[in-house]
């Protein structure tokens, strides 16, 4: 029972950097349609970016979480002007390609500039150590990782349903030509909705750098796979959903780990494959309502 | 004397022939090391190129994880050609000694293999099949990985990571070639056919394809087990060619680079299949010292690890924003045409 | 007193890409007017109105609003100027709420007082969409989202309103409803420019009247002018030639 626990507690952690990554992810699936493959990328580089300020430049970890948030909504604006922008409106599977092609420049550039070596991740020390519950440790890491997502979680929706500018998202990605009708900037918007996923992205790899302790220039390609799966298991753009994804993939891929015999470990990834398969055969709207955000 | 236009049908494909089986004669007796490399994988491309035109740019169902396909195929058919040495050695099989010490030549383990790639791919991709457009896309995504995660898992069977080796060089012009060649003539028979023409009625618009009597599920699942049974004797040429295999010969990597294939040459014709084949395994060929990083005249040039991923990928946008159909589009080359082209060069020639 | 436009489209040719569908089209509206575009299917009205919103690729013409030409402007600015459109087909949000629908409509409105006003007024106007507010707007059945579709339109207080045949599909009853909502409409000020293939509906409601006939002006004049002559009944039905 413990060792359930204690699994559980892990599988919190990873579940919420999964989960604040798939929230952005599904943020700019459900108002451009768009199937971002880069958004792993654009992940990565909010890790390496707080790696290379706290590590390197030896700056303090607040400094690490504006790198974050920086680089990757730098990045991420880029992409979109370079690979989506000339091709929007053209169909899905074009601006998954040319996701396809973006990610993969920019994976492999960083790769040849970098190096795909692992590079240890600096933990700041209010983060280290655990809270001791009996026999179980409670890792400050994964309670502060958790309760940011929570917190994250709120804001979204917040924005999502409540604000002018939530309808304005919503409107967009129901009908895009009778949004622009009632005065509404839809190329700002879509611009800010860019930013947003991006920050959520940069995050999410201040999470896996936090969690996991070391980061790398190949760290966005299986993650954003799970981002998507997540997308589609709470219904394209539906926020809330996403975040529920995430966690139940980390979850349950982490159980039964856990509980399968250990020669049998390595199949750990192909849980949120068959999730995803079962989904799409039984029900490809997602479990919750999707467009709706 | 009758010309060349007048001769009638199976001796122009006779001349034809000997033509091209001269050309292979002279590859084979003259080009060595960096050309020959050059040639035999631009083959190997070229049948790769072909298997993806055909679900990807005539069915229009977008797969993106044929290496799931090809990696199938390749283990089957190792399994027979790998020396039993090694079978013996490092495999762990349950195996009686006469299917252990079983090594047969090419030709078979190439059906072979083609046959059980072909049983996978059908066997993968049917549950996909009745979702649409790019649900269906991010299916395939899955292919490569379940593949993979399976041959990485079952070291009794595969080695595991460490994959298998000592695999003998059968991969020469010949077979390379042939097989090439035997695929183009099949697919570019294929696409005149009625099967090929349902096959890009599908693609065009499913619906009214169904209206118009065409059996969805058997065409598409035709037209995928034709594309598999391609991409798997693709793989299994591969690995005879750089002679080594394991569960990650065939992912995302070698996929994305077959997609900027076929996307650079236009993604419904055979003809764009086989130049943008070329155009990126020139490519890939030429900048492979740049990748592994060599000395020049004493000065040395650092490995640049992923530059021809790099490259295809921004090759790849750049095709998709400014010529989107890629260099063919949907069509093909043929006499007609190249006539047709240069009559209107001709007669715009005389107007100026 | 001389009517001043509030809207003048100058001989403006226009289509999709490569593709024109207006050939020369001259459309006048003038301030507190109700102004009616006729004619069968796929002559032009809605590109017409898609036009003047600045959705279409227009090649050659002028677009004047209140003494501003729309050519420059993109369509949200178009929209800002208080130009307010209410699609054919209602195409209001289907993910969205009632009440969401009408504050998608005001996304322009800065004041909450104002917005609060609107929100009385369409309110009164429409009460089923009081009672339904905070229900999916895709519970409403056809003329309850046409009603709606209307009502977003106002939300923005337009000075200008274009209606895309909002009689399309429903019964004669509400036929008549929306009639007496475009008289109501029209007499608070707001200019509105109507495209109706019901011709009873718009020329009862409307000042002045084009036909339409493969993208051009086949035929104009006032709405008594336009009763009268059998040459719009024949051109409306396709039967007569120009």
């Amino acid at each position: 029972m413990e060792y359930f626990i204690q699994q559980l507690f892990t599988a919190l952690g990873y579940g919420s950097a999964l989960a604040v990554l798939a929230a952005g992810y599904t943020m700019t699936f459900g108002i451009i349609g768009l199937v971002n493959f880069a958004h792993g990328e654009v992940f990565m580089i909010g890790a390496l970016a707080a790696y290379f300020i706290i590590q390197v430049a030896m700056l303090p970890f607040w400094a690490g979480i504006i790198a974050a948030l920086a680089g990757s909504v730098i990045i991420a604006l880029m992409i979109e002007r370079v690979a989506f922008k000339p091709v929007r409106g053209v169909g899905m599977i074009t601006l998954f390609i040319t996701s396809l092609g973006a990610s993969t420049v920019l994976r492999n550039t960083t790769i040849l500039l970098f190096n795909d070596r692992l590079k240890k991740f600096p933990r700041p020390n209010f983060l280290e150590g655990a809270y001791k519950l009996g026999n179980l440790f409670i890792y400050k890491r994964i309670v502060f990782v958790v309760l940011i997502t929570i917190l994250i979680c709120i804001m979204l929706v917040f924005l999502v349903k409540k604000t002018k500018i939530g309808i304005a998202m919503r409107s967009i990605s129901y009908n895009i030509n009778i949004a622009q009708t009632l005065g509404i900037n839809t190329e700002m918007v879509i611009i800010i909705v860019f930013m947003i996923s991006a920050s959520l992205a940069g995050i999410s790899g201040l999470f896996w750098g936090i969690l996991f302790g070391s980061v790398q220039a190949s760290m966005g390609a299986l993650p954003v796979v799970y981002a998507f799966i997540a997308s589609i298991l709470g219904g394209v753009g539906n926020v809330l959903g996403a975040i529920i994804g995430g966690y139940i993939i980390a979850i349950g891929s982490s159980l039964l780990v856990a509980y399968l015999p250990l020669d049998l470990v390595g199949f750990k990834p192909l849980f949120a494959w068959v999730i995803f398969f079962a989904l799409l055969i039984i029900k490809p709207s997602g479990l919750f309502r999707a467009n709706i955000k | 004397m009758t010309s060349y236009k007048e001769l009638n049908r199976p001796i122009k494909y006779i001349i034809g022939l000997v033509f091209l089986l001269a050309i292979l004669y002279l590859f084979d007796s003259f080009l060595n090391g960096f050309w020959l490399m050059l040639v035999l994988m631009f083959g190997v491309n070229v049948i790769l190129a072909i298997s993806l035109t055909i679900t990807n740019g005539w069915i229009g169902f977008f797969s993106i994880g044929h290496g799931g396909i090809m990696l199938a195929g390749a283990y089957a058919a190792a399994f027979f050609t790998v020396p039993p040495s090694l079978k013996r050695d490092i495999l762990d099989l349950n195996l009686p000694s006469f299917m252990l010490d079983v090594q047969i030549s090419f030709f078979p383990a190439l059906l072979i293999g083609g046959i059980i790639g072909t049983i996978f791919g059908v066997f993968l991709v049917l549950p996909a099949l009745r979702l649409r457009g790019f649900y269906f896309c991010t299916g395939t995504l899955g292919f490569n990985i379940i593949m993979a995660t399976i041959a990485e898992n079952l070291p009794n069977v595969t080695n595991g990571a460490m994959g298998l080796r000592e695999f003998p060089a059968y991969s020469n012009i010949w077979w390379v070639w042939g097989i090439a060649i035997v695929v183009i003539y099949i697919s570019i028979r294929l696409k005149k056919s009625y099967i090929g023409r349902a096959f890009i009625a599908i693609g065009k618009d499913q619906d009214l394809a169904e209206h118009m009597g065409i059996n969805l599920l058997k065409y598409k699942t035709i037209a995928f087990a034709i594309s598999s049974f391609f991409a798997a004797l693709g793989g299994v040429l591969w690995v005879h060619l750089i002679l080594n295999l394991f569960p990650n010969a065939f992912g995302l990597i070698l996929v994305f680079e077959v997609v900027t294939m076929i996307v650079i040459g236009g993604m419904g014709s055979i003809t764009g299949a086989v130049i943008g084949a070329a155009i990126i395994t020139f490519f890939a060929e030429v900048l492979s010292p740049f990748e592994e990083g060599f000395y020049l005249m004493g000065i040395e040039v650092p490995s640049l690890l992923g530059l021809t991923t790099v490259l295809s990928g921004v090759l790849l946008i750049v095709v998709l924003i400014f010529k989107r159909e890629g260099i063919m589009g949907e069509k093909e080359i043929s006499l007609n045409n190249l006539r047709n082209l240069l009559k209107r060069k001709q007669s715009e020639g005389k107007i100026l | 007193m001389i009517a001043k436009p509030i809207l003048e489209v100058k001989e403006v040719i226009a289509g999709y890409g490569k593709m024109s569908v207006l050939n020369n089209i001259s459309i006048r509206v003038n301030q507190g007017e109700v102004v009616t575009l006729l004619g069968s299917n796929g002559v032009g009205k809605s590109t017409t109105l898609k036009t003047i919103l600045g959705q279409t690729d227009i090649k050659q013409g002028e677009i004047i609003y209140k003494g501003i030409n729309l050519l420059a402007l993109k369509t949200y600015a178009i929209a800002a100027l208080g130009i307010s459109y209410c699609p054919e087909g209602r195409q209001i949000f289907g993910n969205l709420t009632i009440k969401e629908n009408l504050i998608s409509g005001a996304y322009l409105i800065k004041s909450k007082q104002k917005f609060n006003e609107n929100l009385e007024q369409v309110y009164n106007l429409f009460p089923i969409l009081k009672e339904r507010k905070n229900q999916l707007s895709t519970s409403l059945s056809g003329g309850e989202q046409e009603m709606l579709s209307i009502a977003r339109a106002l939300m923005g207080s337009p000075d200008l309103l274009l209606l895309d045949e909002p009689s399309l599909g429903l019964a004669p009853k509400l036929v008549d409803l929306i009639s007496e909502i475009i008289r109501n409409i029209n007499e608070t000020g707001v200019s509105i420019l109507l495209i109706e293939q019901n011709a009873k509906l718009a020329l009862d409601n409307a000042n002045y009247g084009y036909l339409m006939r493969k993208g051009a002006i086949a035929l104009e004049g006032t709405a008594e002018e336009l009763l009268k002559t059998d040459r719009v009944k024949d051109i409306y039905l396709g039967i007569g030639k120009v």
